[in-house]
């Protein structure tokens, strides 16, 4: 999708509806488009250096940006209505796997492998107090990777509330996803969808 | 011909058998395709995944299942190339016909989630059963999953626990958590509060944070083992430490209904626990 597109596409999308939080504060896109170059920054170095080999330094990349999702808010408005009637154990439990989930899907989103280029294209505010950064990975090979993603200022700081690919919403895309998954095998049967997703087996030497 | 010739023909018979031997062993054991493999799985590690692409495409292509199973992977994750999850899936397949194990796992888990394929449970059991008689443990424990829930096959209890127990006996954590449940309720098998506590130790003493929540119950109850508070506490402190919610209430309360010194044993023993 050309860029302009996918800004206009984003236009539609800004009205999702994240949940409310009445101690955000309104976010400034300048200082969310700081905040994500210093963390692109650190997930480059990371992933740049030459110590252990890629899935060490990728668990390295995972637990930085843990500190810099909304994991819990991401993960409580991609169930839906379940929430309510989860059990504390399914709760944590969901919580937990979703986490090393959404790590592990949008970690490679901000880059930082061997001749990769990272671009902060945009900043601007969305909804009522967020701010959307639009970012572009050029890469040796294959097309530039463009993403926008969602800050919101809460009382901790600077956090991502929802990556956008090619102007959908990941967290809006997962919660249809799952509640299709809830209606057909409950939260145990989701549980398991995403346990299944995070347990498939990677590159290997041998 | 004299004897001296007669050993020098010898010799260069020999030689020569020798010489079609190794290139014959050379080309069959793929020694010359291994040094290209090498180099992509270096090229992986170093983040330059075209680098690894252009190692293993040919080699895939020549039928190389280590080649077609990594390439699977960077088609399924984006890796040097834009995610493309129905092209994994063709390389794994290409893979898994040639019994691959892992690439059986992973286009099950394909059908499941409905990643580059319609969602299919019954296409799911056909490769997780290829991929757990090869005693793929993660197999073993989805395909007792899927009896759990009647996914792609008649909803089987016994038939459940059967699957987790093999992958629970290679030492799969969530497996053992899982039989420690089972027996705990009696589902798939006789209820077993002694067996409960023994799988639950095991997925704990791995480090699993629910397993070590819920031996950290039974140790406080003496239910299926003897009871032991301070061991209980450790267990509830070490859940707690690995990210179990339920874990820091239940620890408090265990806390408050012991001595200065048991709570301090406990910790003690918690800061000196290592997973096995």
């Amino acid at each position: 999708m050309h860029l302009r597109n996918w800004l206009m596409a984003l236009v539609l999308v800004g009205l999702t509806a994240l949940p409310h939080d009445a101690a955000a504060q309104k976010t400034s896109p300048d200082e969310a488009a700081t905040f994500l170059n210093g963390l692109a920054q650190e997930a480059f170095a990371v992933l740049g250096s030459t110590t252990g080999n890629l899935d060490q330094r990728e668990t390295k990349v995972r637990v930085l940006l843990r500190q810099y999702f909304d994991l819990p808010l991401i993960g409580r408005f991609v169930m839906g209505r379940a929430w309510r009637k989860a059990s504390a154990e399914q709760k944590s439990e969901y919580q937990r796997i979703f986490a090393e989930y959404v790590l592990r899907t949008y970690s490679r989103r901000l880059g930082g492998y061997a001749g990769e280029k990272f671009t902060v294209v945009k900043a601007e505010p969305i909804g009522k107090k967020d701010a959307i950064v639009i970012t572009e990975i050029s890469r040796p090979s294959g097309p530039p990777l463009v993403a926008g993603w969602r800050i919101r200022t809460s009382d901790k700081g600077m956090r991502i509330l929802d990556v956008m690919v090619q102007g959908i919403s990941m967290a809006a895309t997962q919660r249809s996803e799952f509640a299709a998954l809830i209606s057909r095998q409950g939260v145990d049967g989701l549980i398991e969808t995403l346990r299944m997703q995070v347990t498939k087996f990677a590159a290997r030497s041998s | 011909m004299n004897m001296q010739g007669n050993i020098r023909t010898m010799l260069k018979r020999r030689l020569a058998i020798a010489v079609v031997v190794a290139a014959t062993l050379g080309a069959s054991t793929g020694i010359g395709q291994a040094a290209d493999f090498s180099a992509g799985w270096q090229a992986y590690q170093r983040g330059d995944f075209g680098g690894a692409m252009a190692e293993w495409k040919p080699l895939a292509e020549s039928g190389d299942v280590r080649a077609q199973f990594n390439l699977g992977v960077m088609y399924d994750e984006g890796r040097g190339v834009a995610a493309d999850p129905t092209m994994a899936i063709s390389w794994w397949k290409k893979a898994a016909q040639q019994g691959d194990a892992m690439a059986q796992h992973n286009i099950a888990q394909a059908y499941i989630t409905a990643r580059g394929v319609d969602r299919n449970y019954d296409e799911a059991v056909l490769w997780l059963e290829k991929a757990a008689g090869q005693k793929l443990v993660r197999s073993q424990y989805t395909l007792g999953k899927m009896f759990g829930y009647g996914l792609g096959v008649e909803k089987d209890l016994a038939r459940s626990f059967k699957w987790i127990l093999a992958a629970g006996e290679f030492g799969f954590d969530k497996a053992q958590y899982n039989l420690g449940k089972m027996y705990r309720d009696g589902r798939g098998t006789a209820k077993n509060l002694k067996e409960a506590a023994r799988w639950f130790m095991a997925a704990a003493s791995q480090g699993y944070a629910q397993a070590q929540h819920h031996i950290g119950v039974r140790l406080a109850r003496g239910e299926g083992i003897e009871k032991n508070a301070v061991e209980a506490l450790k267990w509830m402190i070490l859940s707690d430490r690995a990210g179990y919610r339920k874990a820091a209430s239940k620890a408090e309360n265990m806390r408050a209904s012991l001595s200065a010194d048991q709570a301090e044993e406990a910790k003690r023993l918690a800061d000196s626990w290592r997973a096995k």
